[in-house]
């Protein structure tokens, strides 16, 4: 279904309404039913830096389900999860150049 | 020659994350550092990899801004909530409108939709009881 069939939907129970005030019904629709449903799967993929702890995640990310790291075969494979991150002591690298030390 | 970390990756590295941030570990392999503390994991300390760290995740759904936009090609949503949408959408409006009786009727109508609507195509949904 297209943004215009559920516009024509819309329009025709209540009449001619502003096309932005319906695209935002429709993306809070959106934002909506993926706070309850966790469906839309995606893969990002960054660069793996030197002496670079924490990666900024994207806005858009509700939950992750894999971290992978490219191989000396050049094939991802995946990464265990810590299972106790509380137990690290240094929460970023000790070198100068790191914004976040 | 050590053995680069990134031949075993599932050996060597690991992951953990706060709200908005991913920390990439791997295990601090050097035998004298001269560091005051001793732990397991570190930050990676070899060389750069384009390319070399892929996250999957469950994401929010793509936003809509066009008329012509499919609500399953762009924005990912599966087809049989788009009837959901529009329910929404119904009821948000008559909100507006300040009929709240027709915008309980359609917002039961969504969250029964969204709530029913079965999205796994994978692993078990329920538990076979076997009747003994």
């Amino acid at each position: 279904m297209t943004a215009k069939n559920i516009i024509e939907q819309i329009e025709r129970m209540f009449g001619r309404q502003p096309e932005q005030y319906m695209f935002q019904l429709m993306n809070d629709a959106l934002d909506d039913i993926a706070s309850h449903k966790r469906n839309y799967t995606v893969s990002a993929i960054t660069n793996l830096e030197q002496k670079k702890r924490w990666y900024l995640l994207d806005d858009n990310v509700i939950d992750i389900t894999r971290v992978e790291i490219l191989d000396t075969n050049d094939r991802y494979v995946m990464i265990p999860k810590l299972a106790d991150p509380h137990k690290i002591l240094r929460a970023d690298t000790d070198e100068d150049d790191d914004e976040l030390k | 020659m050590a053995t680069s970390k990134r031949t075993y990756p599932n050996t060597y590295f690991t992951w953990y994350n706060d709200d908005d941030r991913v920390a990439i570990l791997a295990q601090d392999t050097t035998v004298s550092s001269g560091e005051r503390t001793k732990e397991k994991y570190d930050t990676y300390q070899d060389a750069d990899v384009t390319g070399g760290l892929r996250i999957t995740y469950h994401s929010k759904y793509e936003t809509i801004d066009a008329q012509d936009e499919d609500l399953k090609s762009i924005a990912g949503l599966d087809s049989g909530l788009h009837p959901a949408v529009v329910c929404y959408i119904k009821a948000r409006m008559y909100e507006d409108m300040g009929d709240l009786q027709q915008a309980q009727y359609f917002r039961a109508m969504y969250d029964k939709q969204v709530k029913q609507y079965p999205l796994r195509k994978s692993g078990i949904r329920q538990l076979a009881v076997p009747r003994l």
